[in-house]
Order: C-alpha cells, then sequence, then structure tokens
C-alpha cells in the first residue's frame, strides 16, 4: 500500500514538472519584466444574469370572463385565474444593480369597458436559491410597466409551473351595467425583469 | 503573457422579458327564470256568513324573477322582461294580474323597473323594462319580487263557475 502511495506521488509530481515546463516555454510575457518569467492567470467572472419566464401546467393562454351558458341571476363567473407562475434567474451588481423588480403591463390589446384586469403575485415558493423578491400586491394593468415583484437580489426560483412566483388574475367587473357582450378581446401581457 | 479566464464574459441575457396571453370573454346573455318554493295556488276565500259573497282579491308573493343579461352598445342596449299565459285560461268574472315589485338582492348592474299591475292574458305584457348588463342574484330574496292578484270582475258575479277552477302556466320572456 505505501509502495503504491510513492508511486502516485511520484506521478503527480512528475505531471506538474511537465505543465511547468510547458509554460515556461510558451509564456513572452512576465510579471518581473525580464523576459523569462511566467504568468499563469486565473480569471473567475460571474456573469451578469436576467432572465425570466412564466410557466404552467399546461398553456400560459388563459381566458377570463362569463362562461356561458350560465343560470339566470348569476353574473360573472370564470373572474379568476391562478394557473401561471413566474421563474427566473437574477444576479446582482453590487454597485451597479443592487437589486432588481418584475415589471408587468399589457403590451397589446386593450380590457373592455366596464371592467379591469387585477394581478397579483404571491410570495415565492421555497425552490430555488438565493434572496427572491417580494411581492407589490395587487396592480391593476395598464399599458405601462408596473413593479409586481421586488427587491430581487441574486437569486433563482427553480424552474417549471409552481416554482417561483404564482400569479393571480382578477377580472374585476365592478362596473357591471357598462359591459357590453363581444367577441374575445386577446390580450397580451408583458413581464420584464430589470433594475 | 499566458493568462487565461476559466470563464468568459458574457454579454447581457436578452431573455428577460415574458409574454403571455389573456383572452376576455363576454358572451351574450339573456336568461330568466321565476324561483319559488311551490306552484301558487290562488282560491277566493269562502264567506263565513250567508248572505255575503267571495272576497274580491286573493294575492300571493311567494315567487321571485330572477335574470342575467349583457347588454351590447350598439346593438341591443336594454331587454326587458315579458309575461303571458301558455295554458289554461283564467275562469270568467276573474282577472289574473301580476306586479313586480323593485329590485332587491344581491346582483349587480343596472336593473330594470317594474311596470306594475299588468293583466296576465295570451298577450305578452311587459312586466320589467329597460334592463341594462346585470345580474340579479339567485334565488328568492333576490331579483324583483312577483305579486299575483286574482280579482273578481266587477258586475260578473254571475258568471262565476266553481267547475272552470284551472291550472294555468305562465311564460316569462327576457328580450328586447
Amino acid at each position: 500500500m505505501t509502495k503504491l502511495l510513492k508511486i502516485l506521488t511520484y506521478l503527480v509530481v512528475l505531471f506538474l514538472c511537465t505543465i511547468e515546463a510547458h509554460a515556461q516555454g510558451n509564456s513572452n510575457g512576465n510579471v518581473n519584466g525580464n523576459g523569462n518569467g511566467y504568468a499563469f492567470g486565473l480569471g473567475v467572472n460571474i456573469p451578469q444574469i436576467s432572465i425570466i419566464a412564466l410557466r404552467s401546467n399546461s398553456s400560459t393562454s388563459i381566458s377570463l370572463g362569463l362562461d356561458g351558458p350560465a343560470e339566470a341571476g348569476l353574473g360573472a363567473t370564470n373572474t379568476k385565474d391562478s394557473s401561471i407562475w413566474v421563474n427566473y434567474t437574477f444576479v446582482k451588481g453590487k454597485n451597479t444593480r443592487p437589486k432588481a423588480k418584475v415589471y408587468a403591463k399589457i403590451s397589446s390589446g386593450s380590457v373592455p369597458s366596464g371592467m379591469t384586469l387585477n394581478v397579483e403575485a404571491k410570495s415565492p415558493t421555497s425552490h430555488g436559491k438565493g434572496n427572491k423578491g417580494t411581492s407589490t400586491g395587487e396592480i391593476t394593468l395598464t399599458s405601462t410597466d408596473q413593479a409586481i415583484i421586488e427587491n430581487i437580489k441574486s437569486a433563482n426560483t427553480g424552474k417549471g409551473a409552481n416554482k417561483g412566483h404564482n400569479l393571480v388574475y382578477d377580472l374585476d367587473l365592478s362596473s357591471y351595467n357598462i359591459v357590453n357582450y363581444t367577441a374575445p378581446v386577446v390580450l397580451t401581457i408583458t413581464y420584464t425583469i430589470a433594475e | 503573457m499566458g493568462a487565461f479566464s476559466a470563464f468568459s464574459q458574457t454579454s447581457p441575457p436578452l431573455h428577460n422579458i415574458a409574454t403571455h396571453i389573456v383572452a376576455v370573454e363576454i358572451p351574450a346573455v339573456s336568461l330568466v327564470n321565476v324561483i319559488g318554493t311551490q306552484n301558487v295556488n290562488l282560491t277566493f276565500n269562502n264567506p263565513t256568513e250567508a248572505g255575503t259573497g267571495l272576497s274580491n282579491t286573493i294575492s300571493d308573493s311567494s315567487f321571485w324573477l330572477n335574470y342575467s343579461f349583457i347588454k351590447g352598445s350598439g346593438t341591443r342596449p336594454y331587454n326587458h322582461v315579458y309575461a303571458k299565459i301558455i295554458n289554461g285560461s283564467v275562469p270568467l268574472g276573474t282577472r289574473l294580474s301580476v306586479c313586480a315589485k323593485p329590485y332587491q338582492g344581491s346582483g349587480l348592474g343596472t336593473f330594470g323597473s317594474p311596470t306594475g299591475k299588468v293583466l296576465l292574458n295570451y298577450n305578452e305584457a311587459r312586466v320589467v323594462e329597460n334592463i341594462s348588463s346585470c345580474f340579479t342574484g339567485v334565488g328568492p330574496g333576490n331579483g324583483h319580487q312577483l305579486v299575483y292578484q286574482l280579482s273578481l270582475l266587477p258586475n260578473t258575479y254571475h258568471l262565476l263557475n266553481y267547475e272552470e277552477s284551472q291550472q294555468l302556466s305562465v311564460l316569462y320572456t327576457i328580450s328586447e
């Protein structure tokens, strides 16, 4: 056993000597300026990352409104959805971008008259690592970016549905008297992770 | 210089945006229902003393009108509720009316206005009018309480015939 260890030690020393000789033979630069030194730098870089995704157990296209036909006397019966999840990965820059937020907006289409489309990001699940963000509460979606999650530091949420922040959509028809029937209105909701 | 990097610096990823679709669907809705606990049975009170007649009127308030309506801004801004008899006939010497009371309940929107007491026959009579997008709520206590009234017609007492007791069906329709 001792003999085997000795053999292995010799082999390692021999290997290191080979590397050193190779480095010397190929280095023209030096650290002391006399032309016969060598440098063996090791750069360790952490990439700048801001990635966001929306995930669901099925499709991320959802439908809200009135399920028809309903019973006489009933109003809207399909006004909530909580099937979409926000996943993100973010690496902060301590001085340049210490924190990030997730913003949401309606990037195409308009909410029909008599209603508002609200969304709330719930608290993150325990999946992933780091300092995940906190919810800003329910917001009413418009065509302007609004923060829905804030104070994200270097973190990842885990990938997939049921990980990260659950999005709860609520179609509010409080001005019911001015609601008109209409062909389905298609809205595109855009989520952005940024400082 | 023989320096190297274990990791090369990457450009910021371009995946900081994600989108999805939300479809908002509001179909045309016109639904009406009459909710009650049992069939109405309108029977004139028997006289208790010889020489007196039947009571002039008898009424029932056990039914409620529920409806749901979604208007089309340009195509059908309002709807109305109509009532008519579709089976049986009111006995001779009497008349049957219905009156919708003002809305009450847990619904939302712009409810209709009662038209007051209307006589029921085989022609549609408007009971509630100018309904805009709304829902009344479901069940007794929601919508418009219906007051049925059976009355003796003046000067027709001689036409009363107890064999003419009738089972009537009243149809309610919500439409323009």
